[in-house]
């Protein structure tokens, strides 16, 4: 077993609240966009000022990953499992900037402007462009189901280790020991 | 906006029925008159629009037509009460220099509205009817009578016009849900379901904009409308 501790309890509150809030964040846009039903108006509204939080999260959790320092992985572990580990976090990462970030280029692109729980106005970063909105549009739902395809190995290679291996890969982030 | 004053339908379900009853038959490419029959016996809230439409005579022109919301919307004032309106744009102008139809064209409608701005601007009087609380503005298929008040909120005035497929609309997503400030939507469920509807054919316009320069029709030929 590596010496070294679990997760902090910040890293571990900002990835079980953003679990949490991106799950719900991706399920309801997918449902959502395939809606003629009422509260779709009101869905999207709510999918766009949640989208902006996830923005700020992601932000605060980079700052958060550069100030502390992560648990290894077992030294055991075979090489390809340690690829795939780093492999799969770079591109929940990368999902978890490109999401939030791409509904906000779709939405300036179709010339309207995101706002944040009635509060704010988040401001415009291109100009309304068809093509622009076409390009940021579909990025935005490819990469919601790469991400969708991500979090399942993520959670699949989570319980692996918690339920099969029980080598304290899983608790460092549900208890922060290992 | 539209020429009908009411919708045949309350909800989305009951309009993708009535769109498939309306629709040809694949192969004779017929409308098939038993199932639109059928449909409208289904749909007996279809009433006030099978009126309407019975009665209705178009005019010969764009400019001496009238274009109705349709969908009801609510007002806002400053105290934070709101007011449902339903909205149609009357003919300004009696328009009797009208510009002649050219009955052998396609486009006949659009060249005289364009010979008519050449001369003169095409006005019409914005004509806001205030529901009240005996109306239902959540269901598009009933009139609101007529002794309604009715305020005129306004002119519009067009000015010039563009061929289609120079048109700045195009490259536009045409949503009746973005409102200005002090306007919201009512829970009209058929006025809700178009954001969602014209965002899914704005999205697919876009995609073929991107990747083909054009957007087609559904036979696969360029739009004229983009």
């Amino acid at each position: 077993m590596s010496v070294t501790k679990g997760y902090s309890a910040v890293s571990r509150t900002l990835h079980w609240t953003m679990a949490l809030l991106l799950i719900s964040m991706l399920f309801l846009g997918l449902s959502m966009v395939q809606s003629l039903a009422v509260w779709q108006l009101e869905a999207v509204a709510l999918h766009k000022s949640f989208g902006f939080l996830a923005l700020v999260l992601v932000i605060i959790r980079l700052i958060n990953k550069a100030l502390s320092v992560a648990p290894e992985l077992p030294s055991e572990l075979p090489a390809i499992q340690h690829l795939a580990a780093s492999v799969t976090h770079i591109g929940l990462y990368a999902a978890m900037i490109l999401m939030p970030l791409s509904g906000w280029l779709m939405q300036n692109a179709d010339g309207r402007v995101v706002q944040a729980f009635g509060l704010f106005t988040v401001p415009n970063l291109v100009e309304a462009d068809i093509k622009y909105f076409a390009l940021f549009r579909e990025l935005h739902g490819i990469i919601a189901w790469l991400f969708l395809a991500m979090i399942f190995m993520h959670i699949s290679a989570a319980l692996y280790h918690g339920l099969i291996k029980q080598d304290g890969v899983m608790s460092a982030m549900l208890t922060g020991k290992k | 906006m539209n020429t009908p004053p009411v919708m045949a339908v309350a909800t989305p379900d009951a309009f993708f029925q009535q769109l498939q009853a309306l629709s040809p038959d694949p192969i004779t490419k017929q409308r098939d008159p038993e199932k639109i029959k059928a449909f409208f016996k289904a749909h007996p809230e279809s009433k006030a629009f099978n009126d309407w439409k019975a009665a209705y005579v178009p005019t010969n022109s764009f400019a001496a037509e009238r274009y109705h919301s349709i969908n009801a919307f609510y007002l806002h004032n400053e105290q934070g009460e709101k007011q449902a309106v339903r909205w149609q744009a009357v003919p300004h102008d009696d328009y009797r220099e009208l510009a002649e139809l050219d009955k052998t064209s396609a486009d006949a409608l659009q060249k005289q509205l364009a010979q008519q701005l050449k001369s003169q601007s095409v006005k019409f009087d914005l004509l806001f009817t205030l529901a009240n609380n005996s109306d239902d503005e959540n269901n598009p298929t009933i009139p609101w009578p007529t002794t309604r008040k009715t305020i005129n909120a306004g002119a519009l005035v067009i000015t010039d016009w563009r061929p289609q497929d120079e048109g700045k609309c195009g490259a536009q997503n045409f949503d009746p849900l973005v409102l200005p400030a002090g306007m919201s939507a009512t829970a009209d469920p058929i006025l809700r379901a178009r954001g969602a509807a014209y965002a899914q054919s704005y999205r697919r316009r876009a995609t073929e904009t991107l990747l083909y320069g054009q957007s087609t029709n559904s036979q696969g030929e360029p739009n004229v409308s983009n």
